[in-house]
């Protein structure tokens, strides 16, 4: 059997990602040229479904192809010769078991015996259906139709043929069997290994088995499978629109769920620390399925598909390599629970052609972070630090104060209400040795006026106030860091505050541990400077994180999955390192860790646990409003660093890095050790 | 018990096994509901009935089990978990919330529905932030409008739907467009309840025939959905007019206007602010000379 997430490396070369459409076969034979009960009967209820509130868009008309039979040859042509015009690079074919597993699915067979259509396909057994009440299985679920270990084999032999179909999608070498659930099956992983060993007896080479739909507890590993293929709608819990809903009759009797939030909750979910195909989906409407419970997703449009695809492409290019680069969509022909990209009259081809503007766009990358010599060049430029406002203070002569130059930075927006305190807040240091800048980077309201002001009145300390256009706060940030001239320089938000002692203890504890870069803990404040509660969740994780990365040996354990430094605002460390580092990159959300990961190569970092530094959690913080962004930058600056972690410090002492390897993969982050990166190899 | 189900997740979104989540709480008690009031020993049943009407997808029959077990022990911290899960999936978010609030309240250390909360609290976040990032590619399929007086010249007849209950944000967006219309011929209408606010606003009513037919119509504000009524108002053009929404309301007019009208419909944001905050063009629904109304150069 092959180790768990062996496919998911990164490499460059070149980019082959692939969309592959859930495509379902209704089973039962055609030779009668008409179409049998079940089939009419699903198109039945798609035709007969009723809209339950304004605005429903039911019943859901087929487009091009009508009310199709796709067990027709003809119709599958047609299928796929659309498919292909719209970027499709496979189907992954969906059946059920006949009666007998010891049959193949007629339409199968007729698509291996034709070799038609010409298009790649995989397959997926549906031992289960799987509709978004399937996450919690209704009392019925004892009705379901269980398997037998027999069954199973006989069913996968009958597969033997379909595997060495030349068509057939293989990741990296293997063909790709997809089981829709593995819980009506006996013992999974005795059933897994039984698989593998027919499959290498026919010759055909180890299957890589995926799970189609939700695990819990542990990944694929747990059941002997290698690969999970992403079940949307299942695991999510989007946010209720029922009562927002006008209805038709006297109540809408559907679950009504925000596609949107959905979306959301999807792309802003960590990447899994086993290899998971994501899969996305136009739409999701189960109304053909009333009075059985049925969700209903309101808010779907292609313009969300195409985010959500845009996204999820870019997420399968940092998570797979090669031929593993497979985004998988559901699906071409799920009509009964109101999920196709085959048109229909009210969209056509729209979700198709949203598909194939994203799959076809070159791949974007993460920001770069930008050479120190490309940031100073805004100091010479004639737009750049020529064209802003400088306001300076004028400081009354004074005796030189002890210890290091420093340099605050201070980015500042829109913070009328609390720049005053967090520029007192850095006054007030007790290392009297500073000067102060402060980049206004277009602030809308008051902000730009009360600096000035302040730098008027300031006779204590050299203090430079620099108005320039909008342009974000890593760009704000860097330019503060251009112009400071100090031995080391630190940072401010300015809704921050600084501890009166921060400047001169993190100082000592940089000198005492040989260290260039150093940030403390953190006590975190609301808008009128009180402490928030400790319990609250995103601080009580935070807390537990910090306390961890004290006990660790390097806090870089911790920071790999989480940003314990919290904000640039924390970070002080000597100067020089700009050079060999780089700036800060165009993240919009997390620049900032980026940053700190990527100093990390160059020295070791101090944390020092005293609540030197306070953070101020108000509505307006930006990661508040951009998690989803949030969890992207996330995974490519993580990507980055691991990408580099061969290199990094830590690889030197081959004990030291095993110790942190396996940190990263207690803590969940075993998906970005890819399985021929050097590091996993030692 | 079945024993498929056993094995799924379960309902209050720990992501463990139901058996080994609240599937384990107490099952061999009594089920005599009849004892006296102080005996609550028929809990555990109740509240596993309920759990599993939950995860066959009938939350309305669960949060009756619920509220069944809070009318007799108000403080279950469970049930009060759980019936806020189920009032949420019910659309009452604001309950939902307060019920998440109380059973933290009796336990503050009640991780997993600080979790919940703190979940439930994020969620119109993230829709938000979709929003936000889909609706500028809406644009290719809108037509923004810039001038909304001369947008409004083609029109035979201009129909003002009023469909924002936030008066302070309504009136002056009425002034600005009774003023850009000039002399031009026009209805102003609202439904049965926001008539009462604005006076001289026809009341719509479609089933009564009171709807407004052809012309240009323009809907003020995207608060309030138009789908009871626009399919049956069969407009030539429709125009969307915001000043204070957020992105997914703004999002589901178009949609809604342009599946039941089948136009392209029209945009118009008058609010220098929105504009910025959702990345939309500028619009002057005012005559250039007026100053309310920033306009785009």
């Amino acid at each position: 059997m092959s180790s768990p997430g062996s496919f998911s490396s990164r490499d460059a070369a070149g980019d082959r990602l692939r969309a592959i459409a859930f495509y379902r076969l209704p089973g039962g034979a055609n030779e009668s040229g008409r179409a049998p009960d079940h089939v009419t009967s699903e198109w039945d209820a798609v035709r007969a479904a009723q809209p339950e509130f304004f605005g429903h868009a039911q019943p859901q008309i087929p487009g091009e192809f009508g009310y199709c039979d796709v067990r027709n040859a003809d119709v599958r042509e047609a299928h796929a010769a659309l498919a292909r015009e719209y970027a499709i690079a496979g189907f992954c074919y969906v059946f059920r078991a006949p009666a007998s597993t010891s049959e193949l699915d007629p339409t199968l067979a007729a698509i291996v015996a034709s070799r038609r259509p010409d298009i790649p396909f995989c397959v997926c057994w549906e031992t289960t259906e799987l509709h978004a009440g399937a996450g919690f299985q209704p009392d019925e679920a004892a009705g379901q139709r269980l398997f037998s270990r027999e069954e199973c084999i006989a069913m996968l032999r009958t597969l033997l043929p379909v595997f060495a179909d030349p068509r057939y999608i293989r990741v990296a070498g293997r063909p790709l069997f997809v089981v829709s659930s593995p819980d009506p099956l006996p013992e999974p992983n005795a059933l897994a290994a039984l698989w593998r060993s027919e499959c290498m007896r026919a010759g055909i080479g180890d299957p890589c088995l995926a799970v189609y739909g939700w695990i819990s507890g542990g990944g694929p590993d747990a059941l002997g499978f290698d690969a999970i293929v992403e079940c949307p709608p299942i695991g999510c819990y989007p946010r209720s629109k029922r009562n927002e809903m006008i209805p038709l009759g006297n109540e809408v009797a559907g679950d009504v769920r925000s596609y949107r939030s959905w979306v959301g909750q999807l792309l802003s979910s960590p990447r899994p620390p086993h290899t998971m195909f994501r899969t996305v989906m136009p739409g999701w409407d189960e109304t053909p399925r009333a009075p059985a419970p049925h969700w209903i997703f309101v808010g779907a449009n292609p313009e969300s598909f195409a985010l959500w695809v845009e996204r999820a492409c870019e997420q399968t290019r940092l998570r797979h390599a090669g031929d593993a680069q497979i985004l998988f969509v559901r699906a071409w022909n799920e009509w009964n629970a109101g999920c196709h990209l085959e048109p229909d009259a009210r969209n056509g081809r729209r979700y198709l052609e949203v598909l194939r503007t994203v799959m076809q766009r070159p791949p974007s990358s993460a920001p770069p972070r930008p050479a120190w010599s490309t940031v100073t060049t805004w100091l010479s430029d004639r737009a750049g630090f020529a064209a802003t406002r400088v306001v300076r203070s004028r400081p009354d002569e004074a005796v030189a104060a002890p210890g290091p130059r420093v340099s605050v930075v201070m980015p500042a927006y829109n913070h009328e209400r609390y720049v005053i305190a967090a520029l007192d807040s850095v006054l007030a240091q007790t290392h009297r040795n500073l000067e102060l800048i402060v980049i206004d980077d277009g602030s809308k309201d008051a902000t730009g006026k009360l600096l000035d002001e302040y730098a008027a009145r300031c006779r204590s300390h050299a203090l430079t106030v620099v108005h320039q256009p909008n342009s974000g706060a890593h760009a704000a940030i860097n330019h503060g860091l251009a112009l400071a001239r100090g031995e080391v320089v630190a940072i401010i938000n300015s809704d921050d505050l600084y501890a009166p002692t921060r400047i001169a203890r993190l100082l000592q504890e940089m000198e005492h541990r040989a260290c260039g870069f150093a940030f403390s803990n953190t006590r975190f404040i609301d808008d009128d400077g009180r402490e928030v509660e400790a319990l609250q969740p995103y601080t009580k994780l935070l807390r537990g994180a910090i306390a961890e990365a004290v006990r660790a040996p390097d806090p870089l354990y911790v920071l790999i999955y989480n940003n314990i430094a919290i904000s640039t605002g924390n970070f002080i460390f000597r100067r020089e390192l700009l050079e060999r580092v780089g700036g800060f990159c165009a993240m919009r959300v997390c620049h900032d860790w980026d940053f700190l990961l990527a100093v990390s190569h160059e020295t070791s970092l101090a944390l020092v646990d005293e609540p030197l530094y306070e953070y101020r959690l108000h509505g307006t913080n930006t990661f508040s409003g951009s998690r989803v962004l949030g969890a992207l930058e996330t995974e490519q600056l993580l990507s980055r660093f691991f990408e580099t972690l061969a290199t990094h410090r830590l690889a030197a002492d081959p004990a030291q890095l095993e110790r942190f390897l396996a940190q990263v993969r207690r803590a969940g982050f075993g998906g970005y050790l890819c399985g021929e990166s050097p590091p996993t190899l030692r | 018990m079945d024993s498929v189900g056993r094995n799924q997740p379960c309902p209050c979104g720990s992501g463990r096994r139901f058996k080994d989540c609240h599937g384990a709480l107490g099952t061999s008690a009594s089920t005599d509901a009849t004892a006296s009031p102080r005996d609550l020993s028929w809990v555990p049943e109740v509240m596993q009935v309920a759990l599993r009407a939950q995860r066959a997808g009938r939350p309305r029959e669960a949060a009756e089990g619920y509220r069944r077990v809070l009318a007799a022990d108000p403080q279950n911290i469970d049930a009060l978990h759980m019936l806020g899960l189920t009032e949420y999936e019910d659309g009452r978010e604001e309950n939902a919330l307060a019920l998440l609030r109380r059973a933290i309240e009796l336990k503050p250390d009640f991780n997993r529905a600080r979790k919940n909360l703190h979940l439930l609290e994020s969620l119109p976040q993230i829709e938000e932030e979709i929003g936000r990032d889909v609706l500028p590619r809406l644009l290719a399929r809108v037509e923004p409008v810039e001038d909304f007086s001369l947008f409004a010249a083609t029109a035979a007849h201009v129909h003002i739907v009023v469909a924002d209950d936030r008066k302070e944000v309504v009136r002056p967006m009425l002034d600005r467009l009774t003023r850009a219309l000039g002399a031009a011929p026009r209805t102003l209408w609202a439904d049965s309840v926001l008539s009462l606010a604005i006076p001289g606003a026809r009341v719509l009513d479609p089933e009564a025939g009171a709807r407004p037919e052809g012309g240009l119509l323009v809907l003020c504000g995207a608060a309030r959905s138009p789908a009871a009524w626009l399919g049956v108002a069969r407009p030539e053009r429709v125009l969307l007019v915001v000043l204070e929404e957020t992105p997914g309301a703004v999002i589901d007019r178009l949609d809604e206007i342009a599946a039941l009208s089948g136009t392209r419909p029209g945009l118009a944001c008058a609010s220098r602010a929105l504009a910025e905050r959702l990345r939309l063009p500028l619009s002057a629904v005012v005559p250039k000379s007026a100053p309310i109304a920033a306009v785009r150069t």
